[in-house]
């Protein structure tokens, strides 16, 4: 006969806690009973207790009324004392004795000290004076309260307060009593449940007995037969099986452990594929990460190789060109090597961002400055480019944009030089648009700047927009020219994304280009800060009035040192130069410049080791500011420069008004400025903006405007005089100089 | 003749034991008698007295003297006792002893309840306009009963001595300007009643002012008081022995310098025996002389 295990199970669990729950129920139903029967046992001896007391009350009150009725009529209370004293007190259990007048004020409770004569005595609600009493229980016991009268006429109250000491020695007696019945219950229950817990183990051992030949057997081999499988055998099976679920489950368990096998063969072939899979991808990766570094390397090493050369070649043409000794027949040329010198740097620069960016060493490094000022001047920049092919150009922002903030200004510079550049390149007729905006109100320091740069050009395909961020992509009619890297709109889009933005294009063939793009930038930290010196302005020497600035010139490349000391000795500072950073340490003891230039790759001490040592010098007055100059734009971040204790930093190739202007920030030099200048480099004219010529006095002004349609140039230079050396003044001179009225009309009607 | 002789030897005995009374074979009785404090306690007296009786006993046995109590129940039957010559000393108040027959005389001073002199008090309700003893009159006014001598007979011989007429509260006419007495029994009752407006004034004496309750005592005022006067009084027999007398004053005025003497004299509320000094013999003819205004 099958019967079902669970079935089985629930009977015999079933039977024991039928039994248990029985036991539970005696023992608790006895309980019960005995603590009834203690409850009832005191009720019943508290009910006799009233009943003898009411007795003894009785006679008591019959005995003593009569005897207290002329002395508390007549307030004898001394022989009411007396009484209560020799005779009441002496009744058993009588704890106070309280006697008061008709008034139910206090005469006396028998105390010498009598301390609350004359007191109200809490007494029944409407004082008989029949012969009844009260006999009410109380804390102690009973209070037998009685009037004092005869026939109608009270005397007074008497209060005796009884205590009922031998009510709680009865109630102790019966309780003790009702313990040791109830003990001798509960140690006869105590052996029955042993009797019981005994023929419960019986029942069990008899349960256990039968559960392990029908559950506890099969189960064990199934836990073999598990373990064997977690060890790895996968091919056990478990032979024969009860008949019954167990034997259900056994078969089941086989079947399992056969669909086990045959998906881990499975597996296990699959895990082999990828790791072989994994092996090739893994040596690729390192092929392309060697290759990366190599071109990093490459990168690096040529950015330093071709940057040093670079600076002597624009250095020297910077010299050169203003030197007014030079023949008129050299600046074509030399204005030719610049501009070739320039363009190659350009190149290079292109190549190195875009490697930078590739590389994820671009950072940001935000600084504080006037929006305003930075579009005006390209505005000016490319305005003229503009001009010169005869195109409009129009830069419009709204009148919320701020004009301090804070981003990385030349990496905006840079975009915006770019799509501009590009516009001013594709565009043959009609004009070009600037425009700029907030794109959220300002909320706390946070910004988010618009710009949108629009042209009339010559447009893009569908097809070719996909790919117009592709590095080297140029479009067919871009590559007719010939000019620029193919990087520029690369650059462009990775420094918007870095920034937090993204490029937007919409264009038409034939109709112009829209580009747009948002950057997050911040409301400016600081005030303003003072202008740096203008670009394309002259400096001719130092003003009046100043110390003589001690420089220390630290290179071990002697062009680059030759072309400094060529640039910074003329002007009147006082230099010096070292080949290694162990004579600039030497001379920064010894000679305590103002300013060090430390080239930062240098023999035996580098210029990072120089800095930490000159830096480690006690109390060096004054301190030196030590400017950083470095041809390789890979190996050093700014603020690892900063860490390290250099003050600026400055890549080469440099100009010299960047060289002038670390001096003018750092030391507060002061300069003369060229007030005619000999000759002027054509492809990098000075911005002029009206806006900056709406500054100058009105009356000045008009008379500026009405001179140059006369063509006298004498005169316009000599109005220019009276500006003195104010950088908008040499900007002007040097249009006057190249005859470019038509744009100085223009500008001047504009401001106007 | 036989007889004669036998008279005659009978004779010589008595006469040369009535020579000789000292002597230890031929007792001597000394019969002290008080009054029974307590009617309704016969008992009381010989509580109080006893221990001294036997101490007596056994330093007079010597002396061949045999102490014994005499208690009277009232003043009265004291007065008889001491008439019929049942008595040899009385131990009372000094108004009680100027009532005994002339044949007794102050002998010793008996300091009981710790006071060798006492005087009246004189108290009414704290809010009473009593304020001297002449307010008085037509007023109740609580003694405690008629054998007392601080709370009753001093004050009240001390009132008609300055000219007040005292009469029972319970006459039925009694003249306006008159002292009306009432008697309360003890001297808690007084204070009580005067507290509780049952009499207008009370007095007692200044012991009993003393142990007054404390929740009776906020509820009175004193306003007049008599002189001093001794309090507890020992006379003896005037024809007494002298020798027995001597023998016997000695060994009472000894009693309090050994602790089995004064533990038998502080039963009965005695501290010590002195003998009487010239100012306490002023002081007892002043209040026999004030007492005599107790005469009809």
């Amino acid at each position: 006969m099958r019967l079902a295990l669970k079935y089985t199970l629930l009977l015999g669990l079933g039977n024991v806690t039928l039994l248990v729950l029985v036991m539970l129920m005696t023992h608790f139903s006895l309980h019960q009973e005995v603590s009834g029967l203690r409850e009832r046992f005191d009720a019943a001896a508290r009910a006799d207790h009233q009943r003898l007391a009411e007795t003894h009350a009785r006679s008591a009150v019959a005995l003593i009324r009569h005897r207290l009725f002329d002395p508390l009529f007549d307030k004898r209370v001394g022989e009411l004392e007396r009484i209560i004293r020799h005779d009441l007190a002496a009744w058993p259990g009588v704890r106070r004795v309280l006697i008061a007048d008709a008034e139910g004020l206090l005469l006396t409770d028998g105390s010498l000290s009598n301390q609350d004569f004359l007191t109200p005595l809490a007494l029944p609600a409407k004082p008989s004076t029949d012969q009844d009493f009260q006999l009410t229980p109380a804390d102690y016991g009973f209070r037998l309260s009685f009037p004092v009268a005869v026939e109608n006429t009270l005397a007074g109250h008497v209060v005796i307060e009884l205590e009922d000491g031998e009510l709680h020695q009865r109630l102790q007696r019966q309780r003790t009593l009702v313990e040791e019945s109830f003990n001798e219950l509960h140690a006869t229950m105590h052996r029955t449940g042993l009797l019981s817990t005994l023929l419960i183990a019986l029942i069990g051992a008899l349960f256990s007995y039968r559960l392990s030949k029908t559950l506890s057997h099969p189960l064990r081999a199934l836990m073999r037969s598990a373990e064997r499988m977690t060890n790895g055998d996968l091919t056990h099976r478990i032979a024969g099986g009860p008949n019954n679920d167990l034997g259900d489950l056994t078969a089941a368990f086989n079947r399992m452990a056969e669909s086990l096998q045959r998906n881990t063969l499975l597996l296990q072939n699959e895990i082999a594929e990828r790791r072989r899979t994994e092996e090739q991808l893994r040596y690729s990766r390192d092929c392309a990460e060697s290759a990366n570094q190599a071109k990093s390397a490459f990168l690096a090493h040529m950015s330093h190789e071709l940057r040093t050369p670079l600076t002597a070649i624009l250095g020297f043409g910077q010299l050169m060109d203003g030197d007014p000794h030079l023949h008129p027949s050299l600046r074509k040329p030399l204005a030719t090597i610049q501009r070739s010198g320039e363009h190659l740097l350009a190149v290079i620069n292109d190549v190195l961002d875009a490697a930078k960016t590739e590389a994820g060493k671009t950072e940001l490094h935000p600084e504080d400055f006037d929006l305003h000022q930075l579009l005006e001047g390209l505005s000016e920049m490319l305005g003229f480019r503009a001009g010169e092919k005869g195109l409009r150009f129009h830069l419009t922002w709204k009148d919320d944009l701020p004009r301090q903030v804070r981003a990385d200004v030349r990496k905006l510079r840079q975009i915006l030089l770019n799509l501009l550049g590009n516009a001013v390149k594709y565009t043959e007729q009609g004009g070009i648009y600037l425009r700029a905006e907030t794109e959220t109100p300002p909320q706390a320091h946070a910004l988010r700047l618009y710009f949108e740069v629009e042209d009339t050009g010559i447009g893009i395909t569908a097809e070719q927009l996909p790919h117009l961020f592709e590095p080297f992509y140029q479009t067919p009619e871009c590559s007719l020219r010939r000019d620029g890297t193919g990087l520029g709109l690369t650059i462009s889009r990775q420094y918007v994304q870095l920034m937090g933005g993204e490029i937007q294009v919409r264009s038409r063939p034939r109709q112009g280009s829209r580009f747009s793009f948002s950057i997050d930038a911040a409301a400016a930290t600081r005030p303003p800060a003072t202008p740096e010196i203008e670009p394309g302005v002259q400096v001719t020497g130092l003003a009046e009035g100043q110390p003589r600035y001690r420089l220390l010139i630290t290179d071990d490349d002697a062009l680059s040192r030759q072309l400094l000391v060529e640039m910074l000795r003329p002007l009147g500072f006082e230099v010096r130069e070292c080949a290694n950073g162990r004579e600039a340490v030497q001379a920064a003891r010894d000679w305590r410049p103002h300013l060090i230039w430390m080239d930062l790759q240098m023999p035996e001490l580098d210029g990072r080791q120089a800095t930490a040592a000159i830096r480690a010098l006690p109390n060096p007055t004054p301190r030196p500011v030590i400017a950083a100059l470095s041809a390789c734009v890979f190996a050093n971040k700014r603020d690892d420069l900063l860490h390290a204790g250099f003050d600026e930093w400055l890549h080469k190739p440099y100009c010299r008004n960047e060289i002038f202007a670390v001096l003018t920030r750092r030391l507060g030099v002061r300069y003369r400025y060229a007030a005619h200048r000999p000759a002027q480099n054509t492809t990098s004219p000075y911005p002029l903006s009206s806006a900056g010529l709406s500054r100058l006095p009105p009356a000045w002004r008009k008379a500026f405007a009405d001179a140059i349609p006369d063509l006298d140039r004498e005169r316009l230079l000599q109005m220019l005089d009276e500006l003195k050396d104010a950088p908008i003044a040499s900007a002007l001179r040097q249009r006057v100089e190249i005859y470019a009225y038509d744009e100085l009309l223009r500008l001047f009607e504009a401001a106007e | 003749m036989q007889w004669v002789f036998n008279l005659a030897v009978s004779i010589g005995l008595f006469a040369l034991v009535g020579s000789a009374p000292l002597r230890a074979d031929d007792p001597t009785p000394f019969r002290l008698a008080v009054i029974n404090e307590r009617a309704q306690h016969p008992s009381y007296t010989f509580e109080l007295y006893q221990p001294l009786i036997q101490e007596l006993k056994a330093r007079l046995a010597p002396a061949g003297i045999v102490p014994s109590l005499v208690a009277a129940a009232d003043p009265t039957a004291l007065t008889k006792l001491t008439r019929e010559g049942a008595a040899d000393a009385v131990m009372e108040s000094l108004f009680i002893q100027s009532r005994l027959t002339p044949s007794f005389e102050p002998w010793l001073v008996p300091v009981r309840k710790g006071e060798r002199a006492v005087h009246s008090v004189f108290f009414t309700a704290p809010h009473s306009d009593i304020r001297t003893l002449e307010d008085l009159q037509g007023r109740t006014l609580a003694f405690e009963s008629p054998r007392s001598t601080s709370a009753y007979a001093i004050p009240k011989a001390y009132l008609k001595a300055r000219g007040l007429r005292l009469v029972s509260a319970d006459s039925e006419h009694p003249p306006p300007d008159a002292v009306r007495y009432r008697f309360a029994g003890d001297e808690r009752t007084q204070g009580y009643w005067v507290a509780l407006g049952q009499a207008e004034a009370g007095v007692f004496n200044n012991d009993d002012w003393a142990k007054l309750s404390s929740g009776v005592r906020l509820r009175l005022r004193a306003f007049a008081r008599t002189p001093p006067m001794i309090r507890w009084l020992l006379t003896v027999r005037t024809d007494l022995d002298p020798a027995l007398r001597e023998t016997i004053a000695q060994t009472l005025m000894e009693l309090h310098q050994d602790p089995e003497g004064l533990a038998a004299m502080q039963k009965g509320l005695i501290s010590r025996f002195d003998p009487l000094t010239p100012a306490d013999r002023a002081s007892i003819a002043q209040s026999r002389t004030l007492l005599r205004h107790l005469d009809p």
